[in-house]
C-alpha cells in the first residue's frame, strides 16, 4: 500500500500474534485487503496477507552479470584494442590478470542494485506518509504493530469491526473522518 | 655537518649557504658581502667576474649587451655567450641573438672538443660534449695514449668542478676584495728587484710552454727561486731509477709484452698516471674467448686492497713496510735461478745468504721461477708508496731478466726538473726562514694543506711580506696568502701539457672564463712585464715556436701530437751503487703497527674534495662515500677492538733521523694525531692501516669542510713510507655512509667465478650453462619486433671496479646527488652500482667486483606489477621508465630481484644556480616521487637513429655506446644488437662462460656477464 | 510527542511472564537475552545509548582521539609536502608502515563482515547482539586503511590514475598489476560494507525518529531513516535485500584479503612468492578482527551495562573462533618454513630458515609467534574464555602480534632479498610512529561518535529475535 490516500481504519495491537489474531477476525468480517506495520517482521504475517515473493533476486543476479561483464569487458579491450603494451612479456589478453577486478564489479553493482531496489520496491525514500498522523502510530517503530484497512474497501463496517478488532485484542481501532461519514449505516451484503 | 648540504632535509640550509658562498668568493667573511658589492662596481675587472657570478642578484641574467660582446669575444668556437647564458641562475631566460650564430653550431647537437685534463703536470687527453657552448660531458680521447677513448672517474665529475658555485671569484687581500692592481704592484716589485725576495711555489709542469716561461723568468730574475709541489707526483721511482742507473729516469711500461707481471705495491690499472693505458694493455692480455684463450699472469703483492688486487691472478698481502724485503727476496730468488755474473760478488754472496721467510717462501719461489721462466717477456713493477730501494730492486730484477727494451724502458722525467731539489718542498720553508722571502707566489695547488708535517709551510708563509695565491678556491693556501687571484678551470683556459709518455697534448677552452680568473701564464707574463695579449695568440706563437713541424689547429683537432712520446734511453745498471743499498733492504724490523697514505681514488689528494659527484661516488673497495676511513684488516681490527665506524685516533712520532728529504726540526709538532671512524677491509694486511688522502679540509670550500681528517697530517716528509703508529679506540663511533655493507655473496651464484684451466675441462663449462638458455614458461614468448634488439654484457674478468663507469653514468644521466645522510639510509640515486663481494678466508680473501644496472629483462618483473603503465618494454628491448606517468608506488622496485631501481624520495634534483649548468639536456630530469633506473643510455641510442634516418642508412648496433661502455678503461662492456651475428654482444654470448645473473628467476635479462675466470699458477694452492 | 515507554505498557506485561522463565528450555539461547526484556525494554535500553549525558570520561575520549587525529592530519601533510623520504622506506625496502599499516587495518575490518554476513547465513543467531559494533568497526577500520594506498605514493595527487577513464594520453590502469586489483577490492568493500550497514540500520533509525527527544535529532534521524514505516512490503524487501547482501559480502570478505594477499603473492620476491597466502592472509584477517572486536566491545559493555544483551555467550564463541584462525595462522606460519625446506630454494630458505627467525628483526618473528601463536592457546579454557579482564589482553596481543606478521612478511622480506649487495635495514621514522599512532586515535574518534550516534546493537533485529525465542519456548 504505497499510496498516499490515508487508510480508512487503523487498528493497534501489543504483539505479532495479537496483530495476527485481529487480520484473521476481520477477515472472517468480511475484510479482504489489509496493510500491516510492525516494528521488526511478524512470522506468518506474509502468508497471511498472501504477499508475493519478493522479485529482489533477479534483479541483483541481472546487475552483477552486468557488472561483471562489463568489467571484464573493458580490461580486454584496453588491453588488446585500445592500447596494447608489452608488458613483462605478458600476453596482451591475460585472462587471470582479469578475473579479480571482474569479480569486484560483479559483487559490487549487485549489492547496489540490491539495496537500491529494495528501498524502491519499499517505496522508499518517502519522508512523510498519512499513518505519520496517527495518534500513537509513533511506537509501530517500537513495540505495536499496527493493521490497517485502506479506504477502497466497502466490506468496512465501523461499529462491527471496531467490535470484532477489540474483541481481537486491538488496544486502539482508529477510523479516518471520511471513512466515518460515508459508512454510516450497516454495510449492505456485507453478510453471509 | 657539510654533507647535509646535498640532504634535502637540510635543504634550506644549503641554499642560504650557497648564496652566501656565491655572492661574496668568501663565504665565511660575514661583513665582505657589503664591501665586496661597493668593489664590484668599483673595478672593472671584477664587474665582469662579477656579472657572471650565477646566483648573484645583482647580475642581470641574460643582459643581452655582455652576451653579444662575449659572444663575439669567442666568436670562433661560439661558446661563450651560451656559457654565460649557463651561469644565469635562470639559463631559460636566456634569449640569444642566433643572428650571428657560428656554422658549425646547430642548436640540440652537441660538439665535441679535443682537449686535456691535468693532474700532477701530466695530460689526460679528453674530449668534452658542448651543448650550444655547455660543456657537459667528457669523454677520453682515443687518439690521446693516456686515455685511448677511456677516462677515470675523475675526468667525468671535472664539468661538475667547473660549475661549482664555491669556485673563488674575487681577487681578495685577506678576505676582503682588492683590486688587481695591488698584484701587479708585487709582481712590478718583485721585478725590479730583479727577483730578490721572490720565491715561486707551482705544481709540476710538462707544458713546453710554461718550461719555457719558467726558464725566462730564471733568466730575468736570477735571484728567484722556484719549487714544484704535488704530494703524489711520481717520487720515489724517479729517486730509485737514480739508485738503480745513476740518473733520474722516469719508468714507462709495455705490459701488451709481459706475459708475467708482478706489482710491488703498485697499482697499476687505477693510481699511476698512466692507469687509463696500462689498464687496457694488461687487459687486452686477458680476454678470455675460451678456455683455450691465452691470458697473462698477475700477481700483486700490497697491503690495502687495489683494483690491480681486483683483477690479479694472485695477491698476497704483505704490509708495506716489507715489502722491501719481498723485493730482496724475491731478486735473491730470481738471481739465483739466473746465476748471473753482473752483479758483484759481495752483493750475491750477501742474496745467498737471503733466505724468503717461512710463509712466503713457496709463492717466492713460484714467482721467481715463473719471472726466470719468462725472461723479456715479464715485468716487476714497484709502486710510488714504495721506498727507493724497491724501485732500484725492481730495476735490477727487470734488468737481470733482460726485461729492459721489452716490457721496461726508462725516459728522461716528462715533469720540468722532476727528481731534482727544485721539487723539495721544504726548500721553500727553509728559504723562508732564512728570511731570503719577501715575496711568496703560489701559482696552484694547495701546498700549505698537502705539505708533510716535516714541513711547516702555514707558519712560514705567515712570515713572508707579500704572499699572493692564484688557485680555483679559497682554500688552506688560498687563506695562508695575503692575496688570493681566482684561477682558470682547465676547461676555461689555453696551454699544452705532456702525457706520462710525453706526448705533447694542446689544452683549449669549452668556456669563457665563468668568473673572470687568471692562469698561471697570464701571472708569470704579467711579472715578465710582457705585453697584454691574447691567450689563445699566446699559445699559437709559443707553440710554433717551440713544435714548429706541428701545427696548432691540427693538433687541437686530433687533441694529441703524434710521436711526440719521450725517447727511451739506453742506461746501464749500477750494481755497485746498487749493492749497498739492496744488502740494506728490509734491514728494519717492522712496526707493531704502521701507516700507509695513499691519494683517494676520486678526491685525489684534495683537490677535487668539493666535488659533490665525487664524494658520493663509492670507494671500490669499501663503498664508504662522504667519508674517510682507517682501514684495517679484521684481524687487526680485533685486535684493537674497533668495528666498521668506531673512531680510532691515529698518531704518528715526529719525524725522526728516518726519511728521504732534510726537514726543518724546528718547526715540528713532537706527534700529530687524526681521529677517523674504522673500516674493516678483508685482504688488507696485518698490523697495518691505510689511510686515503684528500680529506678533512678547512679551507672555504662549504662542501669539503669537515668531511673526515687530513691523513697529510700524518705524513711526516716527502719520501719516508709506512710510518710506526699508535690506533687507539675512542670508544665512540661513527655512522659510515656505506653504500654496500654486506661483504659476502651468500655463496649465491652472482658473480660467477672460475679458472682459465677449468673452463678447458667440461665440468666448469656445464656448471656454468646451468645460468643461461631459455626458461620454461606458461606463456608464449612474444615475437621480437623488427629492428634492433639492444643487449649488453660486461666481462668480469676485466672489470677493475674502478667506477669511472659509475660516475660517467651519473654524468650523461643527471643522476642528483643526495648526501651523507639519504646514502646512510640506503637512498642514493646512482643507476649502476658496483657489486663487491669477498670470498674465502677472511685473512687471504678473492674480490669479486660486478657492475650491476638495470638488466633490461625480456620478461620484467617490474613491470606487470606497475598498476599505470610507467615501466613497460620498448620494441628494440628497452625496459622503459615513463617518469611522467610514474605515480610512485614502488611495487617495481620490491619484484626487481636485482634492486636496481632508484627513487626520488624527495626532490633531490639540484635547483640551485650554477650546477645545473652541467646537467646533459638531453635526459629529463626527474621529479619528486618518481622511480628512475639505468635506460641503457636511450637518448644515445635514439639520437643514433635519428643520424642513421638523416644519412639514410640501416642503424648499426656498434652506432650506440652508451656511457658506461665508452669510459671504461679496460671495454669490459659490450652494447649492441642481438640481431647482429657478428656483434661483440653476440660474440660474448657465444662464449661458454657467459652467463645472465638469477637466471632461475626466469627474468631472461638483455645484460648478461662474463664470468671472472683466473689464470692461476699451478704451482701455487 | 512520543508516550513514554517502558514495562508498565499492558503489552509488556504480558510477554514478560513467558520471558520470565528463561532456563525451561535450555537448548534455546538460554544465556542470549538474559531475562527476556521485552520489546519496550529493549527499546529503551538500547536506543538511550544516544541519548546518555557526556560524562568527563566521554569528553576525555573524544579530547584524546581529536588530538590524535589531528597529529595524523599533520603528519600526513607533511608527508605530502616534503616527500614519502620523512618516512624510513629506503631501497630496498620501499615499503614499510604505510603497506603494514594497510594490511592491518582492512585485515581488522574483516572481523566485522564475518560477524554480520557469515554468521547471519550460518543462523548464529547470537550474532545479532554484536554484529552492527562490528560493522562500524569494519567501516572506520577500511577508512584508516584507505589512508595509506594513497599516501605511501610518490606522487599521491595521480593516485586516480590506478582508476579507469578516458584520459587525453588514452593511457589506462596497467591491470596485470595486483594494485587495481587492490583499489577495486577495497573500494568495492567500503561501499559494500556501508550499505550493509545502513540497510540494516533503516528500521532503527525509523525508531531513533519516532522517539527523539529533539526535534533536531528527529529531523536528522528522520532523513536518514527515509521515511521507514515497518509495513509488510518494505519488510518484505528489506528481509530479502539483507539476505542478498549478506550473501555477496560472504564471498567478498573472502576475496579482499586473498587480493590484498596478491600484493604480495603475485611477486617473485623470497618471502612473498608464495601459494598459501591468500588462505593465510584471510585467517589472519579475521584473527586480528575478532581481536579487535574484543578489544572494543569488553569496554563498551560495561559503559552501556549492556550485560544482558552482550553476554558471556558472546565472548565464549567470539574467543573460541580466535583460537581457530590462531591456529590456522600457526599451520601457515609452519607450512611457509616446510616450504622454504623442501623447495631447496636458496633465497626462499634465507628468507624463511635464517633472515626471519635469527636475523636483524628475529626478535618481532618471535614476539608475533608468541603472541599469535602461543597467548591464544589460553582459549582452550572454558573459564578463561570467559574472563573478560583476559580476554582484553589477549585481545591486544593478538592486534600487536598481528601487526607484527605483517612487518615481518614486508619489512624483512624485502630487507634481504637475492643480491647481498642491495640488503639494507629498516628503521622507522617519528613520522612513521605518529602516522600510525594518529590512525588509531581516529579510529577512536570515528567510533566514538558511531557509538554517540546510532544504536550499536540492532534493536528491531533484536527484538525480532526476542520474539521467536519466546515463540520457541512457548512451542
Amino acid at each position: 500500500m504505497t499510496a498516499l490516500a490515508p487508510p480508512a481504519m487503523m487498528a493497534e495491537f501489543a504483539s505479532g500474534p495479537a496483530l495476527l489474531g485481529g487480520i484473521r477476525a476481520l477477515r472472517d468480517g468480511g475484510v479482504s485487503r489489509f496493510e500491516a506495520f510492525t516494528p521488526y517482521e511478524v512470522a506468518g504475517l506474509d502468508e497471511l496477507l498472501g504477499t508475493r515473493r519478493s522479485r529482489l533476486g533477479w534483479i541483483v543476479l541481472a546487475a552483477g552479470l552486468v557488472g561483471g561483464g562489463a568489467a571484464y569487458l573493458l580490461q580486454w579491450w584496453i588491453n588488446v584494442i585500445d592500447y596494447p603494451l608489452d608488458i613483462g612479456g605478458r600476453p596482451d589478453h591475460s585472462a587471470p590478470a582479469f578475473i579479480p577486478i571482474t569479480f569486484e564489479m560483479m559483487v559490487l553493482f549487485a549489492a547496489a542494485a540490491a539495496l537500491i531496489s529494495a528501498l524502491a520496491l519499499g517505496g522508499l525514500p518517502r519522508l512523510w506518509h498519512p499513518v505519520f498522523e496517527v495518534e500513537g502510530f509513533e511506537r509501530a517503530t517500537i513495540d505495536r504493530f499496527w493493521l490497517a484497512v485502506g479506504a477502497g474497501d466497502s466490506a468496512l463496517d465501523r461499529p462491527r469491526h471496531t467490535a470484532v478488532l477489540e474483541a481481537a485484542g486491538a488496544l486502539r481501532v482508529v477510523w479516518s473522518r471520511a471513512a466515518a461519514v460515508e459508512r454510516g449505516g450497516a454495510a449492505p451484503g456485507a453478510a453471509p | 655537518m657539510p654533507t647535509d648540504g646535498f640532504d634535502l632535509e637540510h635543504g634550506v640550509r644549503q641554499e642560504a649557504l650557497e648564496r652566501a658562498v656565491a655572492r661574496v668568493g668568501h663565504g665565511w667573511h660575514g661583513i665582505a658581502a657589503l664591501v665586496e658589492l661597493a668593489a664590484a662596481s668599483a673595478w672593472p675587472a671584477e664587474r665582469a667576474a662579477h656579472e657572471a657570478a650565477p646566483d648573484d642578484p645583482g647580475a642581470a641574467p641574460g643582459d643581452p649587451a655582455l652576451s653579444r660582446r662575449s659572444f663575439l669575444q669567442l666568436a670562433g668556437s661560439g661558446a661563450a655567450a651560451v656559457g654565460l647564458a649557463a651561469c644565469s641562475s635562470r639559463p631559460s631566460r636566456e634569449i640569444l641573438p642566433y643572428a650571428s650564430q657560428p656554422p658549425e653550431l646547430t642548436p640540440g647537437v652537441p660538439l665535441h672538443y679535443a682537449t686535456a685534463l691535468v693532474e700532477d703536470g701530466f695530460a689526460t687527453g679528453v674530449l668534452v660534449a658542448s651543448h650550444e657552448g655547455r660543456p657537459t660531458k667528457v669523454e677520453g680521447n682515443p687518439d690521446h695514449p693516456a686515455s685511448l677513448g677511456a677516462t677515470r672517474a675523475i675526468e667525468q665529475a671535472a664539468v661538475l668542478q667547473l660549475f661549482d658555485p664555491e669556485r673563488a671569484r674575487l681577487i681578495t687581500e685577506r678576505g676582503a676584495p682588492a683590486p688587481w692592481a695591488a698584484i701587479e704592484a708585487v709582481l712590478d716589485a718583485a721585478r725590479a728587484a730583479r727577483g730578490d725576495g721572490l720565491h715561486l711555489v707551482l705544481e709540476p709542469t710538462t707544458s713546453p710552454i710554461a718550461i719555457e716561461l719558467i726558464r725566462r723568468v730564471r733568466a730575468a730574475l736570477p735571484a728567484a727561486g722556484v719549487t714544484f709541489w704535488s704530494p703524489f707526483s711520481p717520487r720515489a721511482s724517479l729517486a730509485g731509477n737514480r739508485l738503480a742507473f745513476g740518473r733520474p729516469l722516469q719508468t714507462q711500461l709495455e705490459l701488451r709484452a709481459a706475459d708475467v707481471i708482478v706489482a710491488l705495491d703498485a697499482d697499476l690499472v687505477a693510481e699511476h698516471p698512466m692507469a687509463l693505458a696500462y689498464a687496457r694493455q694488461i687487459s687486452d692480455r686477458r680476454r678470455v674467448v675460451d678456455g683455450g684463450s691465452a691470458m697473462s699472469r698477475l700477481y700483486a703483492i700490497e697491503a690495502g686492497y687495489t683494483a690491480t688486487g681486483v683483477i690479479a691472478d694472485h695477491r698476497f698481502s704483505v704490509r708495506g713496510s716489507q715489502i722491501e724485503r719481498v723485493a730482496g727476496e724475491l731478486l735473491a730468488a730470481v738471481l739465483g735461478r739466473l746465476g748471473l755474473a753482473g752483479p758483484p760478488p759481495a752483493l750475491t754472496a750477501r742474496l745467498a745468504s737471503v733466505a724468503p721467510a717461512a710463509e712466503r717462501a713457496p709463492w717466492i719461489v713460484a714467482i721467481a721461477a715463473e719471472l726466470t721462466g719468462a725472461p723479456g717477456r715479464s715485468v716487476v713493477v714497484a709502486g710510488e708508496r714504495q721506498p727507493l730501494v724497491v724501485h732500484a730492486i725492481a730495476a735490477a730484477i727487470n734488468a737481470a731478466l733482460g726485461n729492459l727494451g721489452r716490457t721496461v724502458g726508462y725516459t728522461e722525467p716528462v715533469a720540468f726538473e722532476a727528481g731534482q731539489p727544485s721539487h723539495d718542498l721544504a726548500g721553500v720553508v727553509r728559504a723562508i726562514d732564512r728570511g731570503a722571502v719577501t715575496r711568496l707566489l703560489v701559482l696552484g695547488g694547495n701546498p700549505v694543506y698537502t705539505a708533510p708535517q716535516g714541513v711547516a709551510l702555514a707558519g712560514a708563509i705567515g712570515r713572508v711580506a707579500d704572499s699572493v695565491y692564484l688557485g680555483l678556491y679559497d682554500h688552506e693556501t688560498a687563506r695562508a696568502c695575503r692575496y688570493a687571484v681566482p684561477g682558470l678551470h682547465e676547461l676555461e683556459q689555453w696551454g699544452a701539457a705532456r702525457a706520462y709518455d710525453g706526448t705533447l697534448t694542446p689544452i683549449q677552452p669549452l668556456i669563457e672564463p665563468l668568473f673572470g680568473g687568471r692562469s698561471v701564464a697570464d701571472v708569470l707574463h704579467r711579472l715578465l712585464d710582457d705585453p697584454p695579449a691574447d691567450a689563445r695568440d699566446r699559445l699559437a706563437a709559443a707553440w710554433s715556436r717551440l713544435v714548429p713541424d706541428a701545427p696548432l689547429e691540427a693538433a687541437l683537432g686530433l687533441g694529441a701530437v703524434p710521436g711526440t712520446a719521450a725517447p727511451h734511453v739506453a742506461v746501464e745498471l749500477a750494481w755497485g751503487a746498487l749493492a749497498p743499498v739492496i744488502s740494506a733492504a728490509g734491514a728494519r724490523s717492522p712496526a707493531p703497527l704502521e701507516l700507509a697514505i695513499r691519494p683517494h681514488p676520486f678526491v685525489h689528494d684534495g683537490r677535487y674534495t668539493n666535488n659533490p659527484w665525487l664524494l658520493e661516488l663509492p670507494e671500490p673497495i669499501t663503498k664508504l662515500t662522504w667519508d674517510c676511513a682507517a682501514q684495517l684488516s679484521p684481524a687487526t681490527a680485533a685486535r684493537l677492538g674497533v668495528a666498521d665506524g668506531d673512531l680510532l685516533a691515529l698518531t704518528v712520532a715526529g719525524p725522526g733521523a728516518a726519511g728521504g728529504d732534510t726537514v726543518v726540526a724546528a718547526a715540528l709538532a713532537p706527534t700529530a694525531t687524526i681521529e677517523l671512524p674504522a673500516i674493516i677491509v678483508p685482504g688488507h694486511a696485518d698490523d697495518a692501516i691505510t689511510v686515503h688522502a684528500g680529506f678533512g679540509r678547512d679551507g672555504g670550500e662549504h662542501t669539503a669542510r669537515g668531511i673526515g681528517a687530513s691523513a697529510f697530517r700524518l705524513w711526516r716528509s716527502a719520501l719516508e713510507f709506512h710510518p710506526a703508529i699508535t690506533a687507539v679506540a675512542r670508544g665512540d663511533r661513527r655512522p659510515l655512509a656505506i653504500t654496500q655493507a654486506e661483504l659476502s655473496d651468500e655463496d649465491r651464484p652472482l658473480a660467477l667465478t672460475g679458472t682459465l684451466a677449468g673452463l678447458a675441462g667440461p665440468a666448469v663449462r656445464d656448471a656454468l650453462a646451468h645460468h643461461r638458455g631459455a626458461q620454461p614458461s606458461l606463456y608464449a614468448r612474444r615475437p621480437h619486433a623488427p629492428g634492433a634488439q639492444w643487449a649488453m654484457s660486461i666481462d668480469l674478468t676485466t672489470c677493475t671496479g674502478c667506477s669511472a663507469c659509475v660516475m660517467a653514468c651519473a654524468a650523461e644521466n643527471n643522476t642528483p646527488v643526495v648526501g651523507a645522510r639519504q646514502v646512510r639510509n640506503g637512498r642514493e640515486m646512482h643507476w649502476l652500482r658496483i657489486d663487491r663481494y669477498y670470498r674465502g678466508p677472511a685473512d687471504a680473501p678473492v674480490l669479486a667486483v660486478q657492475p650491476m644496472a638495470c638488466q633490461h629483462c625480456e620478461l620484467a618483473p617490474c613491470e606487470y606489477v606497475c598498476p599505470v603503465e610507467a615501466t613497460t618494454h620498448s620494441p628494440d628491448g628497452l625496459n622503459e621508465m615513463t617518469y611522467n606517468r610514474c605515480i610512485g608506488t614502488r611495487f617495481c622496485s620490491n619484484n626487481c630481484p636485482y634492486k636496481v631501481r632508484r627513487f626520488n624520495w624527495f626532490d633531490f634534483k639540484d635547483h640551485r644556480g650554477l650546477r645545473i649548468a652541467a646537467r646533459n639536456p638531453d635526459v629529463t630530469v626527474r621529479d619528486r616521487g618518481v622511480m628512475e633506473k639505468c635506460t641503457y643510455c636511450v637518448q644515445r641510442i635514439r639520437r643514433a637513429e635519428i643520424d642513421a634516418r638523416v644519412a639514410d642508412r640501416p642503424l648499426a648496433g656498434s652506432d650506440v655506446r652508451t656511457a658506461c661502455q665508452q669510459v671504461c678503461p679496460t671495454q669490459a662492456i659490450a652494447f649492441g644488437s642481438l640481431t647482429e651475428v657478428d656483434s661483440p654482444v653476440v660474440e660474448h654470448r657465444r662464449r661458454p662462460h657467459s652467463y645472465a645473473v638469477l637466471h632461475d628467476q626466469g627474468t631472461a635479462p638483455r645484460t648478461q656477464y662474463l664470468a671472472r675466470i683466473r689464470n692461476p699458477n699451478g704451482a701455487l694452492p | 510527542m512520543p508516550e513514554p515507554i517502558g514495562p508498565r505498557d499492558r503489552g509488556g506485561t504480558a510477554e514478560r511472564t513467558d520471558g520470565a522463565r528463561p532456563d525451561v528450555l535450555p537448548d534455546v539461547l538460554p544465556d542470549v537475552l538474559i531475562g527476556r526484556p521485552d520489546d519496550a525494554a529493549l527499546s529503551a535500553q538500547l536506543l538511550a545509548t544516544t541519548t546518555r549525558p557526556f560524562t568527563r570520561g566521554w569528553k576525555l575520549g573524544f579530547a584524546i582521539c581529536g588530538a590524535l587525529t589531528l597529529l595524523l592530519f599533520a603528519l600526513v601533510t607533511l608527508t605530502v609536502l616534503r616527500g614519502i623520504g620523512v618516512w624510513g622506506n629506503n631501497m630496498p625496502v620501499a615499503w614499510g608502515f604505510g603497506i603494514i599499516n594497510f594490511v592491518w587495518w582492512i585485515g581488522i575490518g574483516h572481523a566485522g563482515t564475518f560477524i554480520s554476513a557469515i554468521l547471519l547465513l550460518l543462523e548464529q543467531r547470537w550474532r545479532t547482539s554484536i554484529n552492527r559494533f562490528t560493522e562500524g568497526m569494519t567501516l572506520f577500520a577500511v577508512m584508516q586503511a584507505g589512508l595509506f594506498p594513497l599516501l605511501h605514493l610518490g606522487r599521491p595527487w595521480f593516485a586516480y590514475w590506478l582508476f579507469p577513464y578516458p584520459s587525453v594520453m588514452d593511457t589506462w590502469p596497467q591491470v596485470r598489476s595486483a594494485l587495481p586489483w587492490d583499489a577495486a577490492a577495497v573500494t568495492t568493500y567500503f561501499l559494500v560494507s556501508v550499505m550493509f550497514w545502513y540497510l540494516g540500520l533503516i528500521p532503527d533509525l525509523a525508531a531513533l525518529r519516532d522517539h527523539a527527544p529533539t526535534r533536531p535529532r528527529r529531523i536528522a534521524y528522520g532523513i536518514f531513516a527515509l521515511g521507514w514505516r515497518g509495513s509488510v512490503e518494505q519488510w518484505r524487501h528489506h528481509k530479502v535485500a539483507y539476505l542478498l547482501l549478506a550473501g555477496l559480502a560472504t564471498p567478498l570478505v573472502v576475496s579482499v584479503h586473498s587480493i590484498v594477499s596478491f600484493d604480495f603473492a603475485s611477486t617473485g620476491l623470497p618471502g612473498w612468492h608464495s601459494t598459501i597466502f591468500p588462505p593465510f592472509f584471510v585467517a589472519g584477517a579475521i584473527l586480528s578482527g575478532f581481536a579487535m572486536v574484543l578489544t572494543l566491545i569488553i569496554p563498551a559493555r560495561r559503559v552501556f551495562r549492556l550485560d544482558n544483551v552482550i553476554t558471556l555467550r558472546h565472548f565464549d564463541a567470539a574467543a573460541k573462533l580466535l583460537l581457530v584462525m590462531s591456529w590456522i595462522a600457526t599451520y601457515a606460519y609452519a607450512i611457509e618454513l616446510f616450504m622454504a625446506w623442501y623447495s631447496d630454494d636458496p633465497y626462499e630458505g634465507y628468507q624463511q630458515l635464517v633472515n626471519r627467525p635469527g636475523g636483524w628483526y628475529a626478535w618481532g618473528y618471535w614476539l608475533m609467534i608468541f603472541c599469535n601463536c602461543v597467548v591464544t592457546q589460553l582459549l582452550w579454557s572454558r573459564r578463561l574464555r570467559r574472563n573478560l579482564k583476559l580476554l582484553f589482553v589477549i585481545g591486544l596481543l593478538v592486534n600487536l602480534g598481528m601487526w607484527l606478521e605483517r612487518f615481518e612478511i614486508i619489512v624483512v622480506s624485502l630487507s634481504r632479498d637475492f643480491l647481498p649487495s642491495a640488503w639494507h635495514l629498516f628503521v622507522p621514522t617519528w613520522v612513521d610512529l605518529g602516522i600510525l599512532t594518529g590512525t588509531l586515535g581516529f579510529f577512536g574518534l570515528l567510533f566514538l561518535g558511531f557509538l554517540r550516534l546510532v544504536p550499536f546493537v540492532p534493536v528491531a533485529e533484536l527484538k525480532q529475535l526476542r520474539a521467536e525465542l519466546a515463540h520457541e519456548e512457548a512451542a
